[in-house]
Formats: structure tokens, sequence, C-alpha cells
């Protein structure tokens, strides 16, 4: 037996696994920190830091301190910070390789607390691609404001007088466009003309005609011999002055085509100045209707980037809620998060997922006061769980916000038809020095305001929709002086005085990276009701300077391309007259011989 | 490196009862190809610790297995992946699935059972194999390998200065 079996070696067995054990003991609270950093920070994209965590066994659980989850967007920011998450979890389930947790609650969970360092991890770039960040762009030239947002640009419309002489080095005129090539075309057909001219019969040509005739008409008066001879010659003559007048006839068909489509497109080139001015106002000048959707501008980029917010923090956690799966053989194989290979799923008796949190409680901290979460059935696997993963949170007379209720459902139970609700209201949030508008252009500050909001949200698949329904009341709005402003600006801004009350509508549609913002809201009637005549006035004498300033470069081309039209049309007058000439001279012939025809003497 | 060629060959040049390093190579070969943090190595560990496994040749033998594993692993994947999915076996895993121990050894991970099925096939084969080939080295090939101009040659090399220090040591300690 000693031959095979060394008993030394079961005492080193022991110590080997005590070692290892006393390691765990020893060491798995750092461990498990170390982990929770290392797989948070790589979820999240910047910085996952946790104070202190502690792994108890009896009974088995987990504890941790001042956990922070750094804003990838703004690295000075913790987008969430939890003063102490506590996690019971159930040990038989674990030896089974399920993290199951019975009841976590997370005390003090605080937003956007400041960070003392920055939270921004090293991230490997992609050639040829940049980073698209969100800057509102400066207003140039009395042009249209344009601030690059994720659901497109969201022009605001110019409330300054706009700056013709800059507008018109900057655009280009389609009058110009159409007056150089045709000009450089009449000119080309009127060198082609009278090289055509030079070769068709001319006054000369039906000079010598006429000598003839005359030769003719003395001849009929010298007796029968003269008056036989020129028969002969008569006809002779008309053959050839027809075959001349054919020859012009024809010319002068040709160039009629030729100069119909010039002159077409010279009366079209008269028009494109007025057309140019009618887009140019179009483009730089506020219409009484663009009024109509300057809330839209306004409010719609802030709006837009909340959502894009939302939409980016969703898409982090969503693996969270359902994880990336495939079929192999019709058994369902799933990628570990780590190691190798992949894990094929078999039916279990008692079907529990890898990974769930039973019951999650949560106390929110905010400026306003305390507000208490209940989420359910936190897992990745809801297929195997067969239930949706639920939350609400709530609170109540707190400060500045009569309540907030927050309450949905992510359902993920069957992946291929996922559909994830939301509802929030708040009731009686009294907002105070909120910018409205963050324009440069216009920015409106809501000094103060009661507001009810509501918006119901419902994400199909990647299909957003969602509505939010805000009407804001007691609204004291204020935008600045009002002295030394374009008269629109001043009269926009003189109206937010006025403004007690008003609703915002919010519509969005799309997928989650494509989504659009459909914002209305009855600020549009105060605005346009308060500066349609200031609009009205600067779009009149917009258009006259625009007038001026657009004939000043088109006037000069059009007037010297008329001036070629001119000549070209001299060159259709020439073949009229030599045309006449020619049909006088027939006439002459035919007087030779009568209206009969040539009279003879017997 | 060197030093580890020496050690291959002081233990094959030893007295060590060939079935002792061959046993040794074995085990080693199911560390080495199996994920290390997997529960079949707590086993793997004992019975080289309990039977009378040559410990150098083990260790040897784990740093190669796991370098092999390294290439083998994608015919892991794929060895595992069509053994769990095979419709004959549906039962079986089905069963083990559903208790603690099996979920414990993560069998149902394609690498885990791909390489430990390839190891546990190769386990009686390659002790067979080492057997020989440790005997008929000791028999022929040794005493062959000592009469050649390149062994002598060898002898005054640096592999076979750091294979002497080493046999120093052992005969020193």
């Amino acid at each position: 037996m000693k031959r095979f079996i060394r008993l030394k070696g079961l005492a080193a067995f022991v110590i080997i696994v005590a070692v290892f054990g006393a390691f765990w003991f020893f060491f798995a609270d750092t461990i498990v920190k170390n982990l929770i950093q290392k797989y948070g920070t790589r979820a999240v994209g910047a910085k996952v830091e946790v104070a202190a965590a502690d792994l108890s066994l009896f009974p088995m659980g987990l504890k941790l301190d001042q956990l922070r989850v750094t804003d990838p967007e703004s690295p000075m920011k913790n987008a969430v910070e939890i003063g102490r998450i506590s996690l019971g979890l159930e040990p038989l389930n674990l030896l089974r390789r399920k993290v199951i947790v019975k009841e976590m609650i997370a005390d003090g969970v605080q937003f956007g607390t400041p960070r003392k360092t920055s939270g921004a991890i090293a991230v490997k770039k992609i050639p040829g691609k940049t980073a698209e960040v969100g800057k509102a762009g400066k207003e140039k030239g009395g042009g249209p404001l344009a601030v690059k947002g994720p659901c497109g640009t969201v022009s605001l419309p110019s409330l300054q007088v706009p700056d013709v002489g800059k507008i018109l080095q900057t655009e280009k005129l389609q009058s110009l466009a159409l007056l150089q090539p045709l000009q450089k075309d009449i000119q080309s057909e009127k060198a082609k003309w009278q090289d055509a001219l030079a070769k068709l019969p001319d006054k000369k040509q039906f000079d010598a005609y006429r000598a003839k005739i005359d030769k003719l008409k003395s001849a009929q008066k010298g007796g029968i011999s003269g008056l036989l001879g020129s028969v002969s010659e008569v006809s002779t003559l008309q053959k050839d002055i027809q075959r001349d007048l054919d020859k012009i006839k024809t010319a002068q068909k040709d160039f009629s085509n030729k100069t119909a489509s010039l002159k077409a497109r010279l009366a079209e080139a008269k028009k494109a100045p007025l057309e140019d001015v009618a887009r140019l106002k179009q483009k730089y000048s506020l219409s009484p209707a663009g009024l109509q959707h300057l809330s839209q501008s306004l409010l719609g980029s802030r709006l837009c980037r909340l959502v894009q917010k939302g939409a980016a923090w969703y898409q982090k956690l969503e693996p969270m809620i359902e994880r990336a799966r495939k079929t192999e053989k019709g058994h369902e194989v799933i990628k570990p998060t780590r190691g190798k290979g992949v894990d094929v799923r078999f039916k279990e008796y008692e079907p529990l997922p890898d990974f769930l949190i039973r019951t999650a409680k949560a106390r929110i901290m905010l400026q306003a006061g305390d507000i208490s979460g209940l989420i359910k059935n936190i897992t990745p696997d809801q297929d195997v769980l067969g239930r949706p993963l639920t939350y609400t949170f709530t609170g109540t007379k707190l400060k500045g916000l009569q309540s907030i209720d927050l309450h949905g459902a992510l359902d993920h139970v069957i992946p291929a038809s996922a559909k994830d609700t939301g509802n929030l209201t708040l009731k009686g949030y009294q907002v105070k020095d909120m910018a409205l508008s963050g324009s440069e252009a216009f920015p409106i500050l809501l000094d103060s305001a009661l507001v009810d909001l509501n918006m119901d949200a419902l994400l199909k698949g990647s299909d957003i929709n969602a509505t939010l329904t805000s009407g804001f009341d007691s609204v004291k709005l204020s935008g600045g002086s009002a002295e030394k402003e374009s008269p629109i600006k001043a009269a926009l801004l003189s109206s937010l005085a006025a403004i007690s009350r008003f609703h915002v509508k919010a519509d969005i549609k799309g997928t989650l990276k494509n989504y659009t913002i459909d914002l209305t809201s009855d600020l549009d009637q105060a605005f346009a009701k308060a500066a349609g005549r200031a609009v009205s006035d600067q779009a009149v004498g917009f258009e006259k300077k625009l007038k001026e300033g657009v004939m000043a470069k088109v006037g000069g081309p059009l007037q010297a391309t008329g001036k070629d039209m001119g000549g070209l049309n001299a060159i259709g007058q020439e073949l009229t007259g030599r045309l006449n000439l020619g049909n006088g001279l027939l006439g002459n012939l035919k007087d030779i011989g009568g209206k009969g025809g040539l009279k003879l003497p017997f | 490196m060197l030093r580890l060629v020496a050690k291959l060959l002081k233990v094959l040049n030893s007295e060590s009862d060939p079935s002792q390093i061959s046993l040794a190579f074995c085990l080693a070969m199911v560390l080495g190809l199996t994920p290390f943090y997997s529960l079949h190595n707590i086993l793997v560990l004992f019975l080289v610790l309990i039977l009378r496994a040559n410990l150098s040749a083990f260790i040897l033998g784990w740093a190669f297995f796991s370098g092999v594993a390294y290439l083998l692993d994608p015919l892991f994947d794929r060895l595992g992946l069509w053994i769990l999915t095979s419709a004959a076996l549906q039962g079986l895993w089905t069963s083990l699935y559903n208790t603690t121990i099996f979920r414990l050894e993560k069998f149902y991970n394609s690498v885990v059972m791909g390489s430990l099925f390839f190891s546990i096939v190769l386990f009686i084969p390659l002790y067979i194999v080492s057997n020989i080939g440790i005997r008929r080295y000791r028999d022929h090939v040794l005493a062959w390998i000592e009469k050649t101009r390149v062994m002598k040659l060898l002898k005054a090399s640096k592999l076979y200065h750091a294979y002497q220090t080493i046999s120093g040591l052992r005969g020193a300690s």
C-alpha cells in the first residue's frame, strides 16, 4: 500500500487547502472590491469605485460602502453615488453558481455628486472616428443659429437684422449662374450668324438683279425681237432670285429656332434676381410663420439632450436586463461574461437565473428630500425567471415638490417582443432659476414656476414612443435686457414678462438611435402675438435691402446680356430686310410679264 | 529554459519508477489542459499529492500542457459544444445540470467539457505510452546517447553544466 500512497501528501493537501482558505478569508473583501471596480468600470466606461467591501459567510451576504459611478459624459461628477449597499445572498444557490440576492438595500443614493478627481479612463481611439460633441453654433452674418443635436440640426431663426453684404458674399446667386453662360452663348451665336450673313445673298447681289430687270424693261420697248429675247432672260432671272430667297428663308428659319431658346433663357435670367431675393429672404429672415415653432427651437435641443442621456444609460444598463444569447442545435448557449467557451443551458427542474436580485430597496437623497424606491426581479435572464423587472419610486411632501411618482416595467420575458414602459408624474414642482433655453441668441430663464408634469414612455424593441405633457403655472420668465437689441428680440423679451402660464407637449418617436422630438407649446402663440409686427417690418426692410444688393451684383451682367441679345436681333432684322428686297424684285419681274404673264404685241 | 530541460533530463535519468513519472504526466495533462479554476482540479491536486506521482514531472508537465491548452482551446470549445449538444446525451446532461456538484464543476461550459473529455480519453494511452517510452529511453537511448559525439559535445556545453549543477544540488541536499 505504501508503495502507492504518500501519507505526507495528505498533510500537504490539507495545508494547501488551508492556505487557500486563509487567503480567501483574509483577502476576499479586497478581491470582491477590486472585481466590482474592474468590471463596473469596463461596463460604464468611466471609473466605478467602492470604498470598502465586506463579504460575510454567516449569514451569507455582501456589504459595500460608498459606491461611486462616474458620469462618463462629465468625469468630474458621479452619475450615481450610493452610501451603503447590503446584499443578502442565498448560499445554496451560490453553490450552484447562481447569484441569487434575496434582498438588496441601497441607502443614500445620490445623483450628480461632485468628484475630487476625474473619473475618466483612457479609451482606445478608433482610427478615423472622432467623438461627436454637441456644441451650440455661433450666429454668423445674421444667419440661422444651428445647434447640432442628436435629433438633427435644430435651427433658431435669426432675431437680428441680417447683414445683406455678408450674405451676398457667401451666397451663390442663381441669377448670376444663369447669366454668365447665357452671355457667352449669345456672343458665340452672334459671331456664327455674322459669318453666315456674309455668305448669304446681300444687297449688292439684289442690286445686280435690279440692274438686269431694268435692262429687260428697256428691251421690252425695243420691238418684237427684243421682246422674244427677254422672255427667256426673265425666266432665268426669276429662278435665280427665287433660289437666293430660298437660302435666306432657310437661314431665317434656323435663326428663329436658335434665338428662341436664347430668348427664353434671357427671360428666365431676368426673373432670377427676384427669385434670389425670395430665396434669401426665406433663408435669413424670420417670418411670422417662423415664430410658430420658436419653442421647438428653444426647448427642443434641451429636451433632446435629456432623452439622449437617458437612451445612452438605457443602452449601458440593457445587458443587466437582457444578455446576448444565441442557439446551437436548438440549445441556448450564452457567452459568459468572462472566461472562455460558451455555457450551454439545459432544462432546469426549478428554473432560476444565474443572477437575480429578487428585491432591491433604495433610498434616493435629492435636494428636495428622500424618495423611496422598490425594484423587483433584476436579472439578465427574465425568460428563465418568467417575470419582468418592475420599479416604483415615490416621494411626497418634499421640499419644493408636492409629489413624485415613477413606475414602470422592463419586460424582456420574451426577448423577441421586449416591452419597456415608464410613467413619471410630478406634482407641484417649484422651479427656480432654471435655464429654459440655453441658446446664446435667445436665452430664457425661468425665474420661478409651479410645474405639473406627466411623461408616458414605451419602448418596444428599439422603437420609442413617449409623450410628455407639462403645465407651468405662476410663471416668471426673464431673458435679459431688451435695450440695444433688435426690434424682434426686444419684442420677444418684453413679451416674457406677460407670460404667467404655459404648457409644453412633446412627442418623442423613432428608435433609440434615431428619434425625433415634436415639441409644441402655447408659448409660440404668445411670441407670435408679441413679435409678429416687428417681424413683418423687419422682413419688408430686409427684402428691400436684398433687392438692392442683388440688383447691384446682377444689374451689370443683365444689361450686358440684353445688349448682346439686341445685336443678335439686328441679324434677324437684316435677314428680314434681305428677304423683303428679294421679294420686291420678284414683284418687279411679274410687272414685266404683267398680271397674265408676258404681253405679246400680236 | 535550460534549467527546465535539465530538470526533465534529471527526472528521466533518475531512479524513479517510470509509472510514477507517467502518472505525474497524465495528471499534469488534466490540470494543464482544463481551466485551472475547475472543481476536478482539486481532485487532481489531491491525487498528485497522495499518490506517489513524481512531483518534478508533474510541475514540468503542467507547464507544458498549459502552453498546449492555449493552442487547443478552439478545438476544446468545438468538441465540448458537440458533446453538450449531442441528442443522445441530453438526458444525462439535464440530470447533471440539476445537481449542485456538477454545477460547481461547470461541466456545461464548452471548454471545460471539451478539455476534460479530451484529457480523460488520453489519460490511459498517455500513461502507457510514456511508461514504455521512459523504459525504452533508459534501456536503449540513454546508453546509446552517452556514447554519441553529440552527447560528448553536450557534456561540454552550458546545458550539461546546468544539469550537473542541479544534480549536484540534489546530491548535496
